[in-house]
């Protein structure tokens, strides 16, 4: 479904991301871990076209991506969730999901499916977004994600900043979207502890380049990751 | 010896410079082309101190000007030689920008630069009123230098230019002395300046006071060049923008930057009047208005850091964590044993050397293994007594009382928007507390500035890290040791031993621009602990990191915790934070709802229903 390869980001003379090759499938729940600075987040912006890249492929169902202006990357069906859950703080719930589905006429339609996933969001329609607590404007940014009926959803940190029970119900929600919309997601995470534990694939990025890579639980039995990312001493 | 020459260097390339012009020029009529824009020079540097080194745009210091140049006049009239006058019209412009910079420095960004354009109005308005409309320069020839000898061209050239040396003379010692550190950081990050210890207010007040001397003396000047002073001339809006135009064009912040935008953009503006504004008048406004904004398209930062940006040499690219993390765990420093002397004794001994308690230099391998050191016992380093705080309305805080002791690592946990944040930043002095007591070592720090709860013993790191940009990582940790009274051999020695100490050693001369996350919160670790503080307020310090990086900074803090600092930390990442801490105090709603170890707060069913969640808590008891 998504094929990246020998992917190539610079910024001026520093480089984010020296080769990386990745893939996801139909259905695939693929995760990305690694420690920071290690080109994660250049990587998934890449995809979605807002930072230039070379790379010898970036193909998105057969479609070639690159030099693709993000807006028509988002129409192929990808949808980004990017990192700080970036809401429109002054816009209410409703009005920031509807901003996810821009220019598809049934907008108001697809709202339904949002609330009935997160029924928070429901509860708070009406309410400022800049009013939310951290957990549910990251719940905001994926539903606003969900908006566009993506193929494939790029979760781009979602944990980074919420308490631990916030972090389980925010991946179980993740969890609920892969399974009951058969949607394919690539999550980028720091926990990675429970990024193997939810996906069944596993990329280990390292300075720029993939140094593993995996199905998800026998990385998660691997020596040199439970030493490095899963905190065992 | 070489600071020195870097010191000399620029002013005199400018009198090198200035002279040769001086004598080309000769006596034609472009001698007075050539004061007027010394004087432009002069005046634009100065507006450089405040607005480009401390970063306050000010968009009045036209005040500064036309009280310069109206108190020579007015001096004048009564019969006292204007190269005198001058001077007092630099003690009137200082005065002035006391007054100006106490009622202003409160606001910041944009209301600061509305409120600085108040004055020249009011300053024009008075001086018409007061029917100041036109005073002429008294033209005394036979009363030689101190009257400017209007028949000899080159003598005002020649005092301006001395001028313009002096000026650029007293910004190249700013760019390296220790207030150009503390404006660069203040004008990054006015908060975390404070919270490393330097007191913002008052730098920026001795900024502005420089810069009004400057622009006074300009204006003075302004008056024999011009012969003729209006109310628009010295005061007027145009007048505040022309320094501001030339400083920005050229380059901010930078010494060079007023004299590239000055040497520019002057003369051609000059011709333009000449040539065009006969038939076209207000031509060179035009100009400047069209040159800044293709300056601004092209190079945002001004000629001089575009240009610098072009061709200047690239930096090294940031080392892999993997290497980095190597370092740090070489033995050398994650062995060094903490020395005995500083940590016991129970009072420092006054002595003439400060050396930083908290990074020792007395490590040898000779150094005896371990030292018992007496952790967690005595009285408590910090103690909250009933703390409240509300925001408008809502209740941030409420009856928050604890103590932290020697030693301690505190973590304090409670879901977004618990207050936690809150907490720290009435700890450090950001905001205050509506009631309760807050005791540092004894001592009430509740009422505190930052600067002043840093000097008390207070470091404090940030969620998302504020670094001073364009600044390297040595210098970053530098402020603090600084700010503290160190000596710059002394601070420079400490600031080496705080990022050794935290495996960024090899990192020292690089840009913070260019370090990793990880990179960056070590090094406000590093920048915190160069304050020598008995108590680190840590925020969120694992905030985005994982894998080795985050090891490396628990074994940072571990570190520091070993040598008998107190650290409070807010973290959201249990498995680290239970491993590192050993109590926790619990927040939901601005209360404490639970205090204790892991094991006890993690069976506290309120705490797993607002904060830990079902699937922690199970983790946490099995």
């Amino acid at each position: 479904m998504l094929q990246v390869d020998q992917l190539r980001v610079r910024y001026g003379t520093v480089e984010a991301v020296s080769d990386i090759s990745i893939r996801v499938g139909e259905r695939d729940f693929v995760s990305v871990i690694g420690s920071n600075g290690a080109g994660k987040t250049s990587l998934v912006k890449a995809i979605s076209g807002t930072v230039a890249s070379e790379a010898q492929r970036i193909e998105f169902e057969g479609v070639d991506l690159r030099a693709m202006p993000p807006a028509r990357i988002a129409r192929l069906g990808i949808a980004h969730v990017p990192e700080g859950r970036k809401v429109f703080r002054t816009m209410s719930v409703e009005e920031n999901l509807l901003t996810g589905a821009l220019g598809h006429a049934d907008a108001r339609k697809r709202l339904p499916t949002q609330y009935e996933l997160f029924p928070r969001l429901a509860e708070r329609h009406r309410q400022l977004a800049g009013t939310l607590s951290g957990g549910e404007q990251q719940m905001l940014a994926i539903a606003r994600g969900l908006m566009s009926r993506p193929k494939l959803l790029i979760l781009d940190e979602p944990s980074l900043g919420l308490a631990p029970n916030l972090t389980d119900q925010i991946f179980l929600f993740i969890q609920r979207v892969h399974q009951e919309l058969n949607m394919s997601i690539l999550l980028i995470e720091q926990q990675a502890a429970e990024a193997l534990d939810l996906s069944d694939r596993t990329y280990v990025i390292e300075s720029g380049r993939v140094s593993i890579e995996g199905p998800s639980s026998s990385l998660a039995s691997d020596d040199s990751i439970r030493r490095s990312y899963l905190g065992v001493r | 010896m070489n600071r020195t020459v870097r010191l000399l260097l620029p002013p005199a390339a400018v009198a090198v410079v200035g002279l040769a012009a001086i004598a080309l020029v000769g006596d034609s009529p472009s001698q007075h082309t050539i004061s007027v824009m010394l004087i432009s020079m002069i005046f634009a540097t100065g507006w450089n101190v405040i607005g480009g080194y401390a970063g306050q745009a000010s968009f009045g210091q036209a005040a500064y000007f036309g009280l310069g140049a109206y108190t020579t006049m007015l001096l004048a009239a009564q019969g006292v030689p204007p190269l005198l006058g001058m001077w007092a019209g630099v003690v009137v412009a200082a005065a002035a920008a006391l007054l100006i910079g106490l009622l202003t420095f409160r606001l910041t960004g944009i209301y600061f630069g509305l409120s600085t354009v108040v004055f020249p109005i009011i300053l024009l308005t008075l001086a018409i009123y007061w029917d100041a409309q036109e005073l002429s320069f008294p033209y005394k020839v036979d009363q030689g230098v101190a009257w400017f000898a209007p028949d000899v061209p080159q003598v005002l050239s020649l005092i301006a230019l001395a001028a313009t040396v002096a000026a650029v003379g007293i910004a190249s010692l700013i760019e390296r002395s220790r207030l150009g550190l503390y404006l660069h950081a203040l004008r990054s990050d006015q908060g975390a300046a404070e919270a490393s210890g330097v007191d913002t207010m008052r730098q920026k007040i001795v900024a502005l006071e420089i810069s009004a001397a400057l622009s006074a003396v300009a204006g003075a000047l302004y008056c024999p060049a011009v012969l003729v002073l209006t109310p628009e001339g010295g005061f007027g809006l145009l007048r505040s923008v022309e320094p501001v135009i030339y400083t920005v064009f050229g380059g901010i912040g930078t010494l060079w930057g007023p004299l590239i935008g000055t040497t520019i953009l002057h003369p051609l503006a000059h011709w333009l009047d000449i040539t065009v504004g006969g038939t076209l008048p207000g031509a060179s406004g035009l100009f400047y208005g069209v040159a800044l904004l293709l300056m601004i398209l092209v190079f945002p930062q001004g000629l001089y850091w575009g240009v610098r940006a072009r061709f200047g040499r690239a930096s090294a690219r940031p080392a892999p964590p993997g290497q980095v993390a190597a370092a740090a765990r070489s033995p050398d420093l994650l062995l060094r044993p903490t020395p005995a002397t500083d940590r016991d004794a129970p009072t420092p001994v006054p002595g003439p050397v400060v050396v930083a308690p908290i990074v020792s230099h007395a490590a040898t391998p000779a150094a005896p293994p371990a030292v018992v050191v007496p952790l967690r016992t005595g009285p408590p380093v910090l103690q909250l007594k009933g703390v409240h705080k509300k925001f408008g309305g809502l209740q941030v805080l409420s009856d928050v009382s604890f103590d932290a002791h020697r030693g301690e690592i505190l973590g304090v946990i409670g879901p977004n928007g618990a207050g936690k944040t809150t907490l720290f930043n009435i700890l450090n002095g950001f905001i205050p507390l509506d009631n309760g007591q807050i005791f540092v070592d004894g001592r009430d720090v509740a009422s505190l500035k930052p600067h002043e709860v840093f000097a008390a013993g207070v470091g404090r790191t940030f969620q998302v890290v504020r670094d001073f940009k364009r600044l390297t990582l040595a210098e970053n940790v530098t402020i603090p040791a600084r700010a503290r009274g160190l000596s710059r051999t002394q601070a420079e020695r400490v600031a080496a031993d705080a990022l050794s100490e935290v495996g960024l050693a090899n990192r020292a001369e690089v840009l913070v621009e260019r370090l990793s996350t990880g990179e960056l919160r070590r090094m406000e670790l590093a920048r915190a602990m160069c304050g020598d503080s008995k108590l680190l307020l840590l925020d969120e310090f694992l905030g985005g990191l994982g894998g080795e990086d985050a090891n490396l900074i628990l074994a940072v803090i571990r570190r520091i915790r070993d040598r008998g600092v107190t650290v409070v930390a807010i973290e959201h990442t249990m498995r680290a934070m239970a491993d590192l801490v050993d109590r926790f105090v619990v927040l939901n709603f601005g209360r404490i709802v639970a205090t204790g170890t892991v094991r006890e707060v993690a069976e506290n069913p309120e705490v797993i229903e607002a904060y830990l969640g079902k699937r922690w808590a199970a983790r946490a008891a099995g």
